[in-house]
């Protein structure tokens, strides 16, 4: 049996668990993550629409409203250290009757300012300038200028570069199995075999975090699945502010958001379900999408759509984070019910873990020398290189490039999230067998194991001879 | 020195205008993002178009007599057109780098792809499996099996091709979905695997599981499938006019002079006629 070791474990690779092995690593502790897919950001971080909240819709006086508010004065900083593709692009929300205005004059703007968020009223005539697009029944709103989009694949990867960078170790499809307590250390099975011995452990495993927490014992908190489905796509709608609706008692509603790499994006849906794992899209889904999206901005509605996809996101029986010391195993910390604001909280939320593990003496000094930027790793400068992706015109070279940097992309979705190619109109049409080969030659392994993204997921089912690759590997080594 | 004409694509279209530009002795250069002449759409020409591979002879003999260039691996990726009987200019890439040549006159001869099943909403999960004809022939090329039961989803010739090769390299047919009407009974597969209608939901998960069809008297069909590829509708290949103004029209011309587009590259229609395409080009020989 192979037993690792380490301080201090981060069970889960989505935005979350990858900010907070960001601000640990810069510890003298040793630090691993653990992921069960085969690549970090496969859960809810990489399915949704990338907003930066400002949080001035949250309730006030709760953790997720002050982690939102802290976060605002640290994306920034991390914008500009690790590159992360970013849109200041401010956010509109409309009302398109005299009930909606009650509720943004009544609820949202006083609720907005609690959370030290300015609003500003506008009236149909501004926003008709700043926003042509919009319908036509629209009778008022605000701006909150100060709502932002990134990309939220970057900046996971960016999070766990850095951390990478400053001696953290990313263990991909390491799937946490059972926790123990063992003579005052914790000891993690994975399904792979492997077993990782560790003082602590941080429990950021998204939608699964009560699971991870029954593994000790503690019921604490419950995690419910809510489905949301997401239409992209790239007509010209002229879309440059994230457009919001009026929100229910029950729900945010539909937005239409613009993209950080072009595009527009339409959703999501709230649709609760028992399935953790479900993230299919659904006819009435999608067009409720559109039938929604179109109230606020009509062109809207019969759009094509290059892609449609669906994230699954974690609503907690607390209504609130659950960041704290499990009350069954001192040794273990959740960060659950991150909801739907992982990717604007993260910082914070990474700062929060930070502070809570130096209350309890987990970290202590820090290291020498620590790395804070990140450079950009995606072009080096070089023009060479055939083009590969034709819709996005992604060369050879620039795949090439990313085929390099830890954490190393093994699967085509991987690749996709790290350079754009796959992600056009053609979705990979011409261009997915020259990827297989390329990821095969890097990592040495034939064609036929090369997946799509899940585990399983593989596109050659037959026995392919590609053995000089294999041998190439094993000679260098 | 400024080509007198470039084509885009070095498919059945792109090869035929070349040849008949040919004997007029101008400088016609031809691009393409293949490593050799004759597009994507080939494995079709023996049952669809075998006057084709006349094409391509001709096309070979041109190239030999060095009366057309032809770049392989070099995939036009902009254009800025000449304003005022300026010359026009591509912007090229191939393994050195970004290139701009300039033409009189450029044919877009860029062809279509097969439209993949997020253009056509298709709801349900998102496994391996799923993929074009376009993309399935080429993983035949390379000798990669896709899966061992196929369904193939779209319209005739290009479902009976896809049928011939999957049976050709053992491949089992799980189910044949004409979205049009059907044209005959395919071979070896049962006739009930055989339906008009379309595709309501793909299932399973991360591979593909099975493909749920509503034929056309509204009732659900669930084919188990670990491959399921279509052939339904094709989509032009002209990316490299994003961010451009330039507009393509059925009538082969464009919204600018000396620039004319032909084939399916326009808006998904079929072969023109070429020859009377030309004729709106403005070539001083």
């Amino acid at each position: 049996m192979l037993v690792r070791s380490y301080d201090i474990v981060v069970i889960g690779g989505g935005i979350v668990g990858t900010s907070i092995l960001r601000e640990l690593s810069k510890y003298n502790q040793s630090i691993a993550l653990l992921e069960k897919a085969s690549d970090v950001c496969e859960g809810a971080s990489k399915a949704n629409s990338g907003i930066i909240h400002t949080g001035f819709d949250a309730k006030p006086n709760t953790v997720e409203a002050r982690l939102l508010k802290e976060s605002r004065v640290l994306w920034p900083t991390l914008i500009e250290s690790l590159r992360i593709p970013y849109l200041s692009c401010g956010a509109l929300m409309l009302a398109t009757d005299q009930k909606q205005m009650e509720t943004i004059v009544s609820d949202v703007i006083p609720k907005a300012i609690e959370n030290e968020v300015e609003p500003v009223l506008v009236t149909v005539e501004q926003i008709k300038e700043m926003a042509p697009y919009v319908t036509d029944k629209v009778r008022g709103g605000i701006c909150i200028t100060d709502e932002a989009l990134v990309d939220p694949f970057w900046a996971t990867r960016a999070f766990a570069e850095l951390a990478i960078a400053n001696g953290a170790d990313i263990l991909l499809e390491h799937q946490v199995v059972s926790i123990e307590e063992k003579s005052g250390s914790l000891m993690i099975r994975c399904s792979n075999g492997v077993s990782i011995q560790t003082t602590w452990v941080i429990n950021a495993a998204g939608l699964w975090a009560d699971e991870i927490a029954r593994m000790v014992g503690d019921t604490s908190f419950t995690l419910m699945p809510r489905k949301g489905q997401f239409v992209l796509t790239e007509e010209p709608l002229g879309v440059e502010s994230i457009i919001l609706p009026v929100p229910t008692e029950t729900s945010k509603g539909v937005l239409v958001t613009p993209v950080v790499f072009g595009g527009t994006l339409l959703g999501p849906t709230a649709e609760d379900q028992f399935d953790k794992t479900d993230r299919s899209t659904t006819r009435n889904g999608l067009q409720y999408v559109l039938e929604e999206t179109s109230k606020l901005v009509p062109a809207t509605n019969g759009v094509t759509s290059i892609r449609q996809f669906a994230g699954v996101r974690a609503v907690c029986s607390t209504g609130d984070y659950v960041i704290r010391t499990s009350d069954v195993c001192r040794q273990l910390i959740h960060v659950a019910g991150i909801r739907s604001t992982g990717v604007s909280a993260s910082p914070g939320i990474g700062k929060e873990v930070e502070r809570l593990l130096c209350e309890i003496g987990a970290i202590t000094s820090q290291k020498n020398a620590i790395q804070f930027d990140l450079q950009d790793r995606f072009t080096d400068g070089s023009e060479n290189g055939e083009i590969v992706c034709l819709c996005r015109s992604i060369t050879n070279h620039e795949i090439q490039l990313v085929l390099d940097q830890p954490p190393v992309p093994t699967t085509l979705d991987a690749v996709k999230r790290r350079t754009g190619a796959m992600l056009g109109e053609c979705q990979g049409n011409l261009c997915i067998p020259t990827i297989i080969e390329m990821i095969a030659k890097a990592r040495g392994v034939p064609v036929n194991s090369v997946c799509k993204h899940a585990t399983g997921s593989t596109l050659i089912v037959n026995p392919t001879t590609e053995t000089t690759h294999v041998e190439q590997k094993v000679g260098d080594q | 020195m400024a080509y007198d004409v470039i084509i885009v694509g070095a498919g059945r279209t792109g090869m035929a205008a070349a040849n008949s530009l040919a004997p007029l002795g101008i400088r016609i250069l031809l691009l393409d993002y293949d490593n050799k002449p004759g597009g994507w759409n080939q494995i079709y020409w023996p049952l669809v178009v075998p006057e084709a591979f006349v094409t391509l002879q001709a096309f070979e003999t041109n190239l030999e007599k060095q009366s057309i260039e032809f770049r392989p691996n070099s995939t036009v990726v902009g254009i800025l057109e000449g304003r005022r009987s300026q010359l026009h200019t591509l912007i090229s890439r191939d393994k050195n780098g970004t290139a701009e040549i300039q033409a009189r006159n450029i044919i877009f001869a860029s062809g279509s792809f097969d439209t993949p099943r997020e253009a056509m909403h298709i709801p349900g999960t998102r496994p391996a499996g799923i993929m074009t004809a376009q993309q399935f022939h080429r993983f035949i090329d390379k000798g990669w099996i896709p899966g061992h039961r196929l369904c193939v989803i779209g319209r005739s010739p290009y479902l009976d091709v896809c049928h011939k090769r999957a049976i050709e390299h053992g491949i089992q047919i799980a189910g044949m979905v004409n979205t049009e009407s059907m044209s005959g009974t395919f071979e070896n597969i049962p006739e009930l695997s055989q339906l008009v209608g379309s595709v309501e939901e793909i299932r399973g998960f991360p591979k593909v599981e099975s493909v749920l069809v509503r034929t056309i008297d509204e009732k659900l069909h669930e084919i188990p499938c670990d491959v399921a590829v279509f052939c339904d509708r094709r989509m032009p290949n002209t990316f490299y006019l994003k961010g451009s103004d330039i507009r393509l029209s059925k009538d082969c011309k464009t919204s600018v002079p000396g620039l004319i587009a032909v084939g399916s590259c326009v808006n998904g229609v079929s072969f023109q006629s070429i020859d009377k395409a030309l004729e709106q080009m403005q070539i001083e020989v």
